[in-house]
């Protein structure tokens, strides 16, 4: 039964990732693979914090928000002045450069990561069990749907549109372009770096190769299934493509080929939807990846 | 001093290195726009394909180069038929092939892991390691066959694409393959033509890298494409002789940054530099300028 409220939890961090990310790729036509960078200064903010100050659920949003917006302004300034192939190279670069960071500073813990982190708590209450914690994952994959709906779905959302249809039309009506896709990536990095505190509660380590630039592939493989521009899409991705490999473990795969054999589906899924359906399971916009 | 001078000639051997590969990537880049991560994935199922003819069946050098260029040069050409070539017939951009890329990079390298499996192996052709000595500077026969072998395809690339008909043909299906196809080059074989060079070069390049390190895994080609995406891109977009030079650049720099800076980060310095010629050089190092590169 655990099991099954693991795997839950998990479908509700990668939701949220994928979300947050689609407002960039789906909506605004920037297709970024620093996601996982970013959902990972989220974690890291939220162990380091737990460690050493304080475990108050709200308080590690609110900081590992903080950071994950900060790092997001790192990024976006100059990636944003760059184009396409050239903007998905950058943020890859700097991908690159925090996974490193992970990698080797002496307070990140190095390769082997940070442990031992305490639950949280919320209002004096602590959260221990998993069935309580998938319930907290639940609740962020929510708001951060909810959010992305009413954005998109607001005069703003219509900007993004059109930002991603024609920047030039947009820039001759007197908007600023860079200014849009500037909030976006930030908005879109809060929920990215919220993900990251569910992360660590979750499983009360961090482990740093789970914010390797692989994941940044994944989280845009998720994207690009459950549709660019398609919210409800990158809900039913994200549980798909979670619940997918978790067959394996029924139809008898050997445990050393299952974890090759499970990114290997997601590399045919990531061709296969680039190939012949680019619009994903239920998006609309055929025209986004163009 | 010497230690510095040490440096250097490590830094050339990276450079070589990355070079090699920056080269086959480049001229799969200039003949098709497409950035070509699963060019990565073609590098290391060439070093295991050498290494099942030379050490598994023992079948010596020769075949053991023989079988990571066919290998490479086979799969190369196929990802190119049977992926880059529907999408830009059906009017999708390079830049979704981009995309695509890193799905067949992910295929190739989680498959090798499937048959080879995900341990490191001893690649080696037997007998000793020459180690030559000039002063106070070490090499090895493997590390000289490298950069031999980097300069003489840099130079044969660049004369190439400057003074032969087939490579000035392939330049100019990279700057607009419309307007190539209208003045009658058979803009679709040059592409492949590209593809089979590119990638028999990678493997050449992979036995050769693998030889020198002596191990190889099925990740190796992960790092080696993100190098040749910086060498690509430092020394000039859409042009191969530019590429081998942003290669020897970039293993220079992380090699002489070493006396400074610890080996660990030379991931990070190095996409720092991406970054920063991005942003201030787009054109790179030795590129021209070059609008078409949409930059």
């Amino acid at each position: 039964m655990e099991y099954f409220i693991y795997i839950g939890t998990l479908i509700a961090i990668y939701a949220t990732l994928t979300i947050s990310l689609n407002l960039l790729v789906g909506y605004t036509g920037l297709i970024s693979i620093a996601q996982a960078a970013i959902y990972g200064v989220g974690a890291y903010t939220t162990a380091l914090l737990a460690l050493h100050v304080t475990n108050d659920l709200l308080i590690s949003f609110l900081c590992a928000s903080a950071t994950g917006v900060l790092v997001s302004l790192i990024i976006a300034l100059p990636s944003l002045r760059l184009k396409n192939e050239y903007f998905l190279i950058a943020t890859m670069g700097f991908q690159a450069i925090i996974f490193s960071l992970f990698m080797n500073l002496e307070i990140t813990g190095g390769a082997s990561g940070l442990y031992g982190i305490p639950h949280p708590t919320l209002f004096g209450h602590t959260i221990r069990t998993p069935l309580e914690k998938f319930f907290v994952a639940l609740a962020l994959a929510v708001v951060c749907y909810l959010l992305a709906l009413r954005i998109t779905n607001a005069p703003f959302g219509r900007l993004l549109r059109a930002v991603r249809e024609d920047q030039t039309a947009v820039a001759s009506l007197g908007k600023s372009v860079f200014r849009i896709k500037f909030s976006v990536f930030v908005f879109s990095a809060v929920f990215a770096a919220a993900a990251g505190t569910i992360y660590v509660y979750s499983l009360t380590a961090i482990d740093p190769v789970a914010f390797a630039l692989d994941e940044s592939i994944f989280i845009i493989t998720l994207v690009i299934v459950g549709g660019t521009g398609s919210l409800n899409g990158s809900l039913l991705a994200a549980a798909l493509l979670i619940l997918l490999p978790e067959a394996f473990k029924f139809l008898a795969i050997p445990d050393a080929i299952a974890p090759q054999l499970r990114q290997v589906l997601y590399g045919v899924l990531l061709v296969f939807f680039t190939r012949y359906r680019r619009q994903g399971l239920i998006g609309e916009y055929r025209d986004v990846l163009k | 001093m010497s230690v510095l001078a040490q440096f250097a000639v490590n830094g050339i051997v990276a450079g070589s290195v990355y070079a090699l590969i920056a080269l086959g990537f480049a001229l799969i880049f200039t003949a098709s726009r497409v950035f070509h991560f699963a060019h990565g994935g073609v590098y290391t199922l060439s070093a295991f394909a050498g290494y099942t003819a030379l050490v598994t069946f023992k079948l010596g050098l020769v075949a053991g180069f023989l079988a990571a260029i066919v290998v490479a040069a086979i799969i190369g050409v196929l990802i190119n038929i049977l992926l880059y070539e529907p999408m830009k017939a059906g009017g999708v951009s390079p830049f979704v092939a981009m995309i695509s890329s890193f799905g067949v990079l992910i295929i190739i390298t989680h498959m090798t892991a499937m048959v080879w499996g995900s341990n490191p192996v001893v690649l080696s052709r037997g007998g000793q390691t020459t180690v030559y000595r000039l002063g106070p500077i070490y090499t090895t026969d493997a590390q000289l066959l490298i950069i031999g072998f980097a300069a003489a395809l840099a130079i044969a690339l660049y004369i190439f694409f400057r003074h032969m008909r087939l490579g000035i043909a392939i330049r100019a299906l990279g700057n607009d393959s419309e307007l190539a196809e209208v003045v009658g080059m058979p803009a679709k074989r040059l592409r492949h033509i590209s593809f089979i060079v590119g990638s028999g070069l990678v493997g050449v390049s992979a036995m050769l890298i693998g030889l020198n390190v002596g191990i190889i895994d099925f990740n190796m080609g992960n790092e080696v494409i993100l190098m040749a995406t910086v060498a690509m891109i430092i020394g000039g977009l859409g042009n191969v002789g530019a590429a081998a030079g942003g290669g020897f650049v970039l293993g220079m720099i992380q090699n002489i940054a070493i006396w400074k800076i610890e080996s660990k980060w030379q991931m990070a310095l190095s996409f720092a530099i991406l970054i920063v010629v991005l942003l201030f050089k787009p054109n790179g190092l030795f590129g021209e300028k070059r609008p078409a590169t949409g930059l």
